[in-house]
């Protein structure tokens, strides 16, 4: 194999320089500075003051942290596991059963909600689950008294957790129809040959032909998940109580209503390594399967 | 090591105050003055075509190529704190009073009290609340919209009342007289608590808590006192018997908002709300025939009013035009035109006709009992956690006097 030439390399590096430039300058350096400003008093008007450890304590101390932490851990583990499982299920059905106008019909239908803003999402839902709202009426219909979807603090969490699969499914989805059009066909025909239900195929030939591509879904719902904050902005603003705080919401309301950017960093710098944390955890044991 | 990251971040925060703020000569000779105000009308484009329509005169005679922004409220405190960082602030903006004690302590927020003459001052009917932490930071532009308690009086003759309560226990009196009558699908007492915006607390917490004679910070606005005295204590196990102790407010109104609670009080289903005045125009529209206190009495008489202000950006380099700009903004003919085509308010100066609903004239011209909200520091956080506290309190898992602790205890450990 021929050495590569010091040009080649040249050329090699020109190429990757733009995103390189751009990964630099919109993730590189904020990270670094998100450290930086971590152990610093800063208001984005005067200059940061350097403060130690104290906003690394206050962590320990602030009920917000702990109730966010909570809420975004039970948010990411409910959301990501249906929302993969339901798309997952659409997907190969539309693909077995519905490769149609219709199928096609359902697949945009059900991508109206990925491209419609979360702000939109909130206030529809927020009618939909009101008191007298159309789940309400349709649960009256049945002799249930309404449910206060949003109101209660064990159902609030819940709720937003029910809106966001809702929301995430129709794109998931689309990735997973596309995973499944790219598994051989002769496999689905050896399995018919052997006498294998649709269940058996499901199971035994689109689950583990798609692993790469459920990989990417668990990765990117996890980010999404841990990124939850307009909806809940939205929809019940973090309460009732600390019901739905999550971590972004308690990054937003430090750095823009108190004015406390280092003590915001501090809250970012705890989700990134969050964030860090199960990819690296997802990494090794999908890349196992895979 | 700690100097060198503190120059580092220094240098790069500071970068951003390279570049030029507030008004500046332009190409054209003119000079640039910006102007953000909020979308109080229906939509953003009416605002902005009323401001470019009215202001148009003011800039040709002062030679000043104005830029005009209407900033979503979705995103005001974030373009604010942004823009003024990058020194791309706006040279005269529109704030509301929780918004502005970290840009007067920040030394963003010019006093405005020297360019105004004792007899401009003496036209404006709410100067005095402009006035905080020890200076003229504010020009109220939008005073009012109260907090008042709402009264549907064909329910109330229904239950055999006809008089309006003056007092809390009268109004227990009414409450109970409206279950007692067990009128179908009237609920007796809402207040919104299902709501994402602290500013329920308008409604549901300030006007009682003010009654009972509290108040949420010391004069300076250094310490909150939510514990001093009995006054929260008062209004928390006040609002908190109206729901456990007598039934009137439901279940429904704990996942209900503002907006829902001024839709159910329009539809005939609510006996008493407390809520904002708008609620009139709907339930006149609404054909509900409707009454309202501006503040029963218990150790004193208080309402909120909203105080969203003019205030004028301390970097701005021509500060007399930026006030004549305010003045020009607030005179009685402009206002009056405000008030008739972006949002109906009462007046703001005295040479200005009133043009809100005549019911509440006299209200407004009772300035001793209009409260409005406090400039402090980590005032929107503390308010956050009183709301949330509350919420809790309201669904049972906290006492009153928990409420208080916990608040008390989290506005300390900001300090």
């Amino acid at each position: 194999m021929p050495k590569p030439k010091y040009k080649d390399a040249g050329f090699a590096f020109a190429y990757i320089l733009p995103s390189f430039l751009l990964i630099l300058v919109f993730s590189i350096i904020p990270i670094i500075m998100d450290v930086g400003l971590s152990f610093t008093s800063y208001n984005m008007i005067t200059s940061p003051e350097w403060t130690g450890l104290d906003n690394y304590k206050r962590l320990f101390t602030d009920p917000y942290i702990g109730a966010s932490i909570k809420n975004t851990v039970i948010f990411t583990f409910v959301t990501v596991p249906v929302q993969t499982l339901l798309a997952l299920v659409f997907a190969a059905v539309i693909a077995d059963k519905f490769r149609s106008h219709f199928g096609e019909a359902v697949k945009s239908a059900m991508f109206i909600p990925v491209i419609a803003s979360m702000v939109l999402i909130g206030n529809l839902w927020t009618i939909i689950l009101e008191p007298h709202g159309i789940v309400n009426n349709f649960l009256g219909l049945f002799g249930i008294s309404p449910v206060n979807w949003l109101g209660s603090k064990h159902l609030s969490l819940f709720s937003v957790c029910i809106i966001s699969i809702w929301k995430n499914v129709g794109y998931f989805l689309v990735i997973f129809y596309a995973g499944i059009m790219d598994i051989p066909a002769e496999l689905y025909d050896a399995a018919d040959v052997d006498g294998a239900g649709t269940m058996q195929k499901f199971l035994h030939i689109t689950v583990p032909a798609l692993s790469s591509v459920t990989y990417l879904v668990v990765t990117l719902g996890t980010i999404w998940s841990f990124q939850v904050f307009d909806l809940v902005y939205t929809l019940t603003g973090g309460g009732p109580g600390l019901s739905t705080q999550t971590l972004v919401l308690t990054i937003y309301n430090t750095a823009f209503r108190s004015y406390e950017m280092g003590y915001a960093s501090t809250i970012a710098l705890l989700m990134f390594v969050f964030v860090l944390v199960i990819s690296i955890l997802q990494k090794k044991f999908l890349a196992k399967e895979d | 090591m700690k100097k060198l990251i503190t120059f580092f971040l220094i240098a790069l925060c500071s970068l951003s105050f390279i570049t030029a703020s507030g008004s500046a000569e332009s190409g054209s000779g003119k000079t640039e003055m910006l102007l953000w105000m909020p979308p109080n009308g229906t939509s953003e484009s009416l605002d902005l075509e009323f401001w470019k329509t009215n202001l148009a005169p003011w800039a040709e005679e002062n030679n000043v190529d104005l830029q005009i922004e209407i900033i979503p409220w979705s995103e005001y405190t974030t373009k604010y704190l942004t823009g003024f960082a990058s020194g791309e602030g706006p040279d005269v903006g529109y704030m509301y009073i929780e918004m502005v004690n970290d840009y007067i302590d920040m030394g963003l927020l010019e006093d405005l009290d020297k360019y105004f003459t004792e007899d401009e001052k003496a036209n404006y009917l709410y100067y005095d609340k402009g006035y905080v932490k020890g200076g003229q930071y504010m020009l109220p532009f939008i005073v009012g919209n109260a907090r008042l308690f709402f009264f549907n009086m064909d329910i109330l003759a229904e239950a055999g009342v006809n008089e309006l309560p003056e007092t809390w226990d009268e109004l227990v009196e009414v409450l109970q007289a409206v279950k007692d009558a067990n009128l179908d699908d009237v609920i007796p007492f809402c207040i919104a608590w299902g709501d994402s915006s602290i500013g329920t607390l308008n409604a549901n917490f300030y006007p009682f808590f003010w009654q009972a004679g509290g108040e949420l910070y010391n004069e300076d606005g250094s310490e909150m006192t939510l514990s001093d005295g009995d006054a929260a204590l008062r209004a928390l196990t006040f609002v908190n018997d109206l729901r456990f102790k007598y039934g009137f407010i439901t279940d429904e109104c704990m996942s209900m908002r503002n907006s829902g609670v001024k839709e159910q009080f329009a539809a005939g289903r609510v006996a008493v709300c407390v809520t904002d005045a708008t609620v009139a125009r709907m339930a006149d529209e609404a054909g509900i025939n409707w009454d309202f206190v501006g503040s029963l009495k218990d150790k004193e008489e208080a309402v909120w009013i909203a105080n969203d202000s003019l205030i004028m950006n301390a970097q701005c380099e021509n500060k007399e035009l930026a006030a004549s700009l305010m003045k020009y903004m607030t005179t009685g003919d402009m206002m009056a035109k405000y008030h008739a085509q972006i949002a109906s308010y009462p007046p703001i100066t005295k040479d200005e006709p009133y043009s809100d609903n005549p019911r509440f004239q006299e209200l407004y011209a009772n300035t001793g009992i209009l409260h409005t909200l406090y400039a402090a520091p980590g005032a929107a956080a503390v308010a956050d956690n009183l709301y949330k506290n509350m919420q809790l309190m309201m669904l049972g898992d906290l006492t009153p006097q928990q409420v208080i602790d916990n608040t008390q205890a989290y506005a300390d450990s900001l300090n």
